[in-house]
């Protein structure tokens, strides 16, 4: 079962992201929040109690209040490894700017940058993207 | 005595005796007269003696006099008939070196010149192949040659020589047929005198002859000395101008040289100079004189020539000028500057100027002082050409270029540029101190720039502090350089004015600033507004490929329908804020009375939708006079107070209110708006008036609303302030100033 965490402060992208995935992977396991902060607070508890809910793919908007998805990904920067190694962040963005893709390179556990709107071929592609080798990454 | 005794007498031999003895005595008195005689003659000799030499003492002494040499010659025979008791006395003198004829003199007899070169002659002859001071004593027969010219009976002749100097005395004393018959010969005991006589008559001549030596050798001196003061006198009071100093040699020359006229005769134009006009003009006057003066002295081979001005001369060379100066001779000498012929110098001098090595010497010496002048008068006009060059530049320059000695630590030079930047003049700047042109604060920091400026460190001292007379400060780039003047080292200091480019810079890099804020604003306008209107589209998108899929029930088409206009709506008022935005800051404020109830009355019922559940709006104006300022940005105002106080209500309850308070007087209008919504954070609050800052996630927004309210407070004379507990509610407190004033 895929396992997918969607990040939107815009619940319309929720609603929607939730719907397409559904459509297209009905056996997805989906968990959603509309702000960084309160996915952050939901991947703390779980990380301490049931690691087992530990997502697998995370969708993350980029404009966000208060905490936007770049904040994100540096307090996401402090997880174990072995934590983070478990996980591919996908960037979703309604963003035109370059700057913005060029700063998502630096994470090495963001796999890829999507535009919005969510559609069946980026589902597809998220699947069937390979967990990174993290001993050979690290060990360069 | 009686005779009668005597023969008695005469026999006895007492009277024998006696007579014997009377004759002894008789003998011894004759004997004694006889010595007496000679004594008395003897002391007569010895008193002539004494006289003749006294006289010649006197001689002597008179002749070492400073006389002339017809005064000596008519002393020695003065002496000689003196002392010698003459009647004719000749004496001639030779000295063949000095080129100077012999001296004659005959005294007691008179001859003319010719007899007496006749009588020299016939002396000379007397002494041929015999020794120097051989005296000759005779009478001349009477068919000697000597008796036509003198009648004498008797001579006592000598001659001296000094091999040496070549000069021969001949001298004679005569007795002439006159005192016939009580005629005597000369005394033979006044021959020793007389050989004495001559040789002392030689010694002075020697010494004489010496003596005029020296004095000619010093009056020549004195002539050279003068010529050389009257040179040097001229070398020192030189002009500043070439061609005076060339005059005045050309002057100089014919003084010293004791010539007539003296030409100075340039080869590369007509130009000449003369001492006289009159030579000039002729000169002039007619082209084929053209270079004669070179010419005549270049036809010689040499630099210096000296040669009568011939006939032959003349016809040679068919000039009327040179004519004027026939018979004079030409001293003539060549000109040169490294070897080429530039003119020539010549003097006309009379014949009768000795010429010799210290005319040539002068001759030189002044062409080489024209020689100097010319390359002097060369030299100045590149100078001046380039001095003019370089005063064009130092003048010209708009850069000032002030000249410093670093030794005596003062300034040497200023150009005008320079004057104007400090306001002094030139007099008063050229005593000024650096330290006078330099703030005192910066003085320090100052000279270690130019430290550094003179190692070669920085090219250029970047906006140094100056003080300007009026003690006004502007900033001056500065560069340096170490340039050599009249063989001192000097530091030349070139300053830019700076303080217009300074404060240009300074508003530049201001305006700059605040570009580059205006520009990050802009971009982050363009980023957050473009991402504003482009997520509604891309929603509406996704919603459309959703609407797509087939397996769709009808109830999820309703709500992806119903978002998709929800979508729409969304950019749409993300659009008219835009607008709201941009109205405030393009158009011009409109001032009319202001209906506060009307106006917000209207705005709460387009609002109040926003909500589904009730909202309750309390509201209390006093207002006792008109309220003037721009309705519409005052509309949208209060619009984005009211809309976040529905949009951000407190969801949990359902006695949502807004509470609005307005109070009028003269001055402005203040507006409290309380409500009881969701508030706002403590760590939002300074922020909330930010451009696109969000505190709230719970109900969509731009980010833009509280950032237009403030802009438009700004541009109608307003403020705005916030009271607000989170979960408790907010109050936003506005005040705008009454524009009935």
């Amino acid at each position: 079962m895929n396992k997918y965490m969607l990040i939107d402060d815009d619940d319309f992208f929720l609603i929607l992201n939730k719907d397409i995935l559904s459509l297209t992977d009905p056996d997805a396991g989906i968990i959603q929040f509309n702000s960084a902060i309160a996915a952050l607070d939901w991947m703390d508890k779980t990380l301490q109690n049931q690691e087992t809910e530990w997502p697998e793919n995370i969708l993350l908007d980029i404009r966000m209040p208060f905490m936007n998805g770049f904040d994100f990904l540096e307090k996401m920067k402090a997880y174990p490894l072995y934590a983070i190694q478990k996980i591919k962040v996908f960037m979703m963005t309604s963003s035109l700017d370059e700057r913005d893709f060029i700063k998502a390179q630096h994470y090495p556990f963001v796999y890829n940058y999507f535009t919005k709107p969510l559609t069946i071929e980026m589902i597809a592609e998220i699947a069937s993207t390979e967990m990174k080798d993290w001993k050979l990454e690290s060990g360069q | 005595m009686p005779p009668k005794n005597l023969h008695s007498l005469n026999n006895s031999p007492d009277y024998l005796e006696l007579k014997k003895k009377y004759d002894e005595l008789q003998l011894r008195v004759t004997r004694f007269s006889v010595i007496e005689q000679e004594l008395i003659h003897a002391r007569n000799q010895m008193d002539q003696e004494v006289m003749i030499y006294r006289q010649m003492q006197q001689f002597n002494t008179k002749a070492l006099e400073d006389i002339t040499d017809e005064f000596y010659t008519r002393l020695v025979t003065e002496t000689l008939l003196e002392i010698f008791e003459t009647e004719v006395a000749f004496v001639c003198i030779d000295i063949p070196n000095t080129g100077n004829s012999a001296l004659r003199h005959i005294e007691g007899f008179s001859l003319n010149e010719e007899q007496k070169f006749a009588l020299h002659l016939y002396m000379i002859n007397l002494f041929t192949d015999l020794p120097s001071g051989t005296l000759r004593s005779f009478e001349p027969r009477a068919s000697d040659k000597l008796r036509t010219l003198l009648p004498i009976r008797h001579l006592m002749v000598t001659q001296v020589r000094d091999p040496q100097l070549n000069i021969t005395i001949t001298l004679m004393g005569g007795i002439s047929d006159k005192g016939s018959p009580f005629y005597e010969p000369i005394r033979k005991d006044r021959e020793a005198a007389f050989t004495v006589f001559s040789q002392q008559v030689l010694t002075n001549q020697i010494n004489r002859f010496k003596t005029h030596t020296i004095r000619e050798q010093f009056n020549a001196l004195t002539i050279e000395q003068k010529r050389i003061t009257s040179i040097a006198e001229n070398f020192l009071n030189f002009d500043t101008n070439p061609d005076k100093n060339i005059q005045r040699m050309v002057d100089l020359s014919v003084q010293l040289l004791s010539g007539n006229c003296s030409v100075y005769e340039k080869l590369e134009n007509e130009l000449i100079f003369t001492s006289s006009s009159y030579s000039k003009d002729g000169y002039l006057n007619n082209t084929s004189e053209e270079k004669i003066c070179y010419r005549i002295t270049h036809l010689s081979g040499r630099d210096i020539v000296c040669q009568q001005i011939t006939n032959e001369l003349l016809q040679q060379h068919k000039s009327p000028w040179l004519r004027q100066f026939a018979g004079l001779t030409f001293l003539g000498s060549v000109l040169r500057i490294d070897k080429k012929p530039i003119g020539t110098l010549v003097v006309f001098l009379d014949s009768s100027v000795p010429i010799n090595d210290s005319i040539f010497q002068l001759a030189r010496i002044l062409t080489a002082a024209i020689a100097v002048e010319e390359r002097r008068k060369n030299a100045l006009k590149a100078l001046s050409e380039s001095e003019e060059k370089y005063r064009m530049i130092f003048e010209g320059t708009p850069n000032g270029i002030i000249v410093a000695d670093p030794v005596i630590q003062r300034f040497q030079y200023v150009n005008c540029s320079a004057c104007q930047l400090f306001g002094y003049n030139e007099e008063e700047f050229l005593n000024l101190t650096l330290d006078e042109l330099h703030p005192a604060a910066s003085t320090d920091d100052v000279k270690q720039l130019f430290k550094s400026l003179e190692k070669g460190e920085i090219k250029v001292a970047m906006e140094v502090p100056c003080i300007h007379k009026n003690k006004s400060i502007f900033y001056a780039d500065i560069s340096s350089s170490r340039i050599s003047i009249g063989g001192r080292s000097l530091l030349a200091g070139f300053f830019t004015d700076v303080t217009q480019q300074r404060f240009d810079q300074q508003a530049i890099l201001k305006s700059n600033i605040e570009l580059k804020k205006i520009n990050s604003e802009l971009d982050n306008f363009v980023y957050s507004v473009s991402h504003d209107l482009r997520s509604p589209l891309l929603a509406i998108l996704g919603l459309v490929q959703l609407i797509h899929q087939h397996q769709q029930s009808d109830e999820a088409m309703q709500k992806y329908i119903s978002m998709i206009a929800a979508s729409a709506t969304r950019m749409d008022d993300t659009i008219k804020e835009i607008l709201d935005y941009s109205r405030n800051a393009r158009l011009d404020i409109v001032v009319s009375p202001v209906d506060f109830n009307l106006m917000i009355r209207e705005i709460f019922e387009d609002v109040r939708h926003i909500s589904p559940e009730k909202i309750t709006l309390k509201l209390n104006i006093k207002q006792d006079i008109p309220f003037y300022s721009d309705s519409n940005r005052i509309s949208t105002l209060i619009k984005n107070i009211i809309s976040n106080s529905v949009k951000y209500r407190k969801k949990s309850v359902n006695n949502s209110y807004i509470n609005i308070n307005i109070l009028i007087t003269s001055e402005e209008a203040v507006l409290r708006f309380e409500d009881n919504g969701e508030g706002i954070e403590a760590i939002h609050q300074d922020r909330i008036f930010d451009m696109f800052y969000r505190a709230s996630n719970s109900a969509p927004g731009t980010g833009l609303g509280l950032y237009i309210c403030k802009e438009i407070l700004h541009n109608i004379d307003g403020t705005i302030s916030l009271d607000s507990v989170a979960g408790k509610g907010s109050v936003f407190t506005v005040t705008i100033k009454n524009k009935t004033k």
